[in-house]
């Protein structure tokens, strides 16, 4: 790589938003006269299910509603990629189930109680104490948000 | 030693992933057109209620209990299971899907201890998918499906029951009855009940001449599994599939001979389609309709008709002239319809097909290929496309409490409350 293309901060990539879809390799038979070189590389384009989605098997999606998450930018009709194959760990983004119910909180721990901290300066931390009927459904491992601001 | 995996209450468990405030709440799943029980928590089944049982029977048992009853959202229960087959998958070497909820596991390679490993695997189903699930290990399949059967019935195991030695399977045997015991139909548990064999272990103890003598050979198996010899080695060894059916309850009573013929053509396009799909040809159809045998204040009538097709095939075209023809006999006005189906038996595999003298070779390979475009067109369990005689009938099967495809549409995801 040269020195100015290194200095390029912004790179566009071909983007396969479908995952599933198959490219047709070398269709249409084979013609004479000098290959490309880049027939051997026609599957590589980016892939943002393998990207972001890490455990397949584990991730779910959930849409927010409301908006006591906006100060860390979460927002209301945002979808979060949720991974139940990871272990909790303090100050995780966890979608948690509390009095059977689905929420997205910052997880604090200590010693005798689990914090659920908003990040909206109108909402209280919820204090979630042993005998609640509480538990992590899963770790918000990316928030999905649509940027246009049109329909 | 071998390990089976069971998902407790299946189907139920996977609404409740996503209802969490169904955790302890009786839930019971219907089947396909909510006739009948088919999955029930722990909860409803303490309340009397039965697999099997149809709806309108328990009706007063579940609104006195607040019983809260979903269809089949089979769409979704195939996809989690895909999810708890690709975890047992990412940490088993070698897993044989049995059914829906349950699969087999090598165990030959751990050298650590059993139960431990198997509440291992209880744990990761449990978190990475959220669904709970059993564990049976023993040195064969048939016992693995009796320890199962007791990781799933005592808390004690926390989920995993290891059959190692001879006491413990004697003392597991004594306590199965013998038509709980995997390959033991209840025509066979009634035969043996009467000949005073109640539980798995008075057949265990069984002398094997008498069991040679007397049963079949599948029996003799099972017979010897229960001695703790290893001799199901795959499911694939149970015989094929020798029957397959498509049938439905109408939402509504079908009067009109258009009506049944377009609910029978779409079965027999469906049973062309699942013979493709297996890889399996059928030379033998039946059809039946039935009129609403709950509703005895209306004329009754019941009939079936079987055709036997030129040469075993897989063709939907061929299976739906067929289907037609054996309807136009059996159908009769002025009753109202409730049920009808398609059987196709006499399957065979391919290997076991049998060339016809005079096939025409051309026209064969022309429908092979229709169909193999129809199917792939259809493919991923989306109908796009369907033969002119088997109209689309979604329209006349019921869904009344259907969840959402919460991991198959962006629409139906779960939602998380951001409002407290």
């Amino acid at each position: 790589m040269t020195d100015s293309q290194q200095n390029c901060d912004l790179h566009i990539y071909k983007i396969d938003t479908g995952s599933t879809l198959r490219l047709p390799y070398a269709d249409g038979g084979i013609k004479a006269g000098f290959p490309s070189p880049a027939q051997d590389r026609l599957n590589e384009s980016i892939d943002l299910n393998s990207e972001i989605v890490s455990h397949p098997a584990s991730t779910f999606y959930g849409r927010v509603a409301g908006d006591s998450m906006i100060e860390e930018g979460i927002d209301d009709g945002d979808i979060l990629v949720i991974d139940r194959s990871l272990e909790p760990l303090n100050g995780d983004l966890a979608v948690c189930c509390i009095d059977g119910e689905f929420t997205v909180k910052r997880l604090k721990v200590e010693r005798h109680r689990i914090l659920l901290m908003p990040s909206n300066r109108h909402y209280r931390p919820i204090e979630v104490k042993e005998d609640d009927d509480f538990t992590v459904w899963g770790i918000v491992t990316h928030t999905i948000k649509k940027n246009r601001r049109r329909r | 030693m071998i390990g089976l995996v069971d998902c407790n209450n299946f189907f139920v468990s996977c609404e409740r992933v996503f209802r969490p405030e169904l955790r302890s709440r009786p839930v019971i799943v219907l089947s396909n057109n909510d006739g009948c029980v088919v999955a029930m928590s722990n909860e409803a089944k303490a309340l009397g209620i039965k697999r099997g049982v149809p709806l309108f029977k328990i009706r007063d048992i579940v609104q006195a209990n607040d019983i809260v009853s979903f269809s089949g959202n089979h769409r979704l229960y195939g996809d989690m299971s895909r999810r708890v087959m690709a975890t047992l998958n990412s940490i088993a070497d070698d897993i044989e899907i049995s059914s829906v909820d349950e699969a087999f596991i090598s165990l030959d390679s751990i050298e650590e201890n059993l139960a431990e490993y198997g509440r291992t695997l209880v744990k990761k189903v449990k978190r990475d998918i959220g669904i709970p699930v059993s564990v049976g290990i023993a040195p064969n399949r048939t016992l693995a499906k009796v320890a199962a059967r007791f990781a799933k019935k005592y808390p004690g195991y926390k989920g995993a029951c290891v059959i190692d030695t001879e006491e413990k399977a004697r003392k597991a045997l004594s306590m199965t009855a013998i038509g709980d015991v995997w390959g033991i139909g209840p025509r066979i548990a009634r035969r043996l009940g009467e000949a005073g064999i109640v539980n798995a272990l008075q057949f265990a103890e069984m002398p094997e001449e008498t069991v040679t003598s007397r049963y079949n050979i599948m029996l003799q198996r099972t017979w010897s599994e229960l001695n703790g010899n290893r001799c199901i080695e795959t499911d694939t060894e149970r015989p094929a599939q020798k029957t397959l059916t498509i049938s439905r309850t109408f939402a509504t009573d079908f009067y009109e001979y258009r009506d049944l013929e377009d609910a029978v053509t779409r079965f027999a396009a469906n049973v062309g389609e699942r013979l493709r799909r297996k890889g399996l040809f059928c030379d033998e159809l039946t059809v039946f309709i039935a009129t609403n045998r709950h509703r005895t204040d209306h004329p009754q009538y019941s009939n079936c008709a079987q055709r036997t097709l030129q040469e075993a095939t897989d063709d939907s075209i061929s299976i739906c002239k067929e289907a037609k023809a054996a309807l136009k006999a059996i159908f009769r006005p002025g009753y109202g319809y409730k049920r009808a189906g398609v059987t196709a038996t006499r399957i065979v595999d391919r290997e076991h097909l049998q060339p016809t003298l005079f096939e025409d070779r051309e026209e064969k390979e022309r429908r092979a290929k229709l169909m193999a475009t129809i199917d792939s067109i259809n493919g991923g369990g989306v109908e796009r496309i369907h033969l002119a005689s088997s109209p689309d009938i979604s329209s006349c099967t019921r869904h009344e409490r259907v969840s959402r495809l919460y991991t198959q549409r962006m629409s139906d995801i779960i939602e998380i409350n951001c409002h407290r």
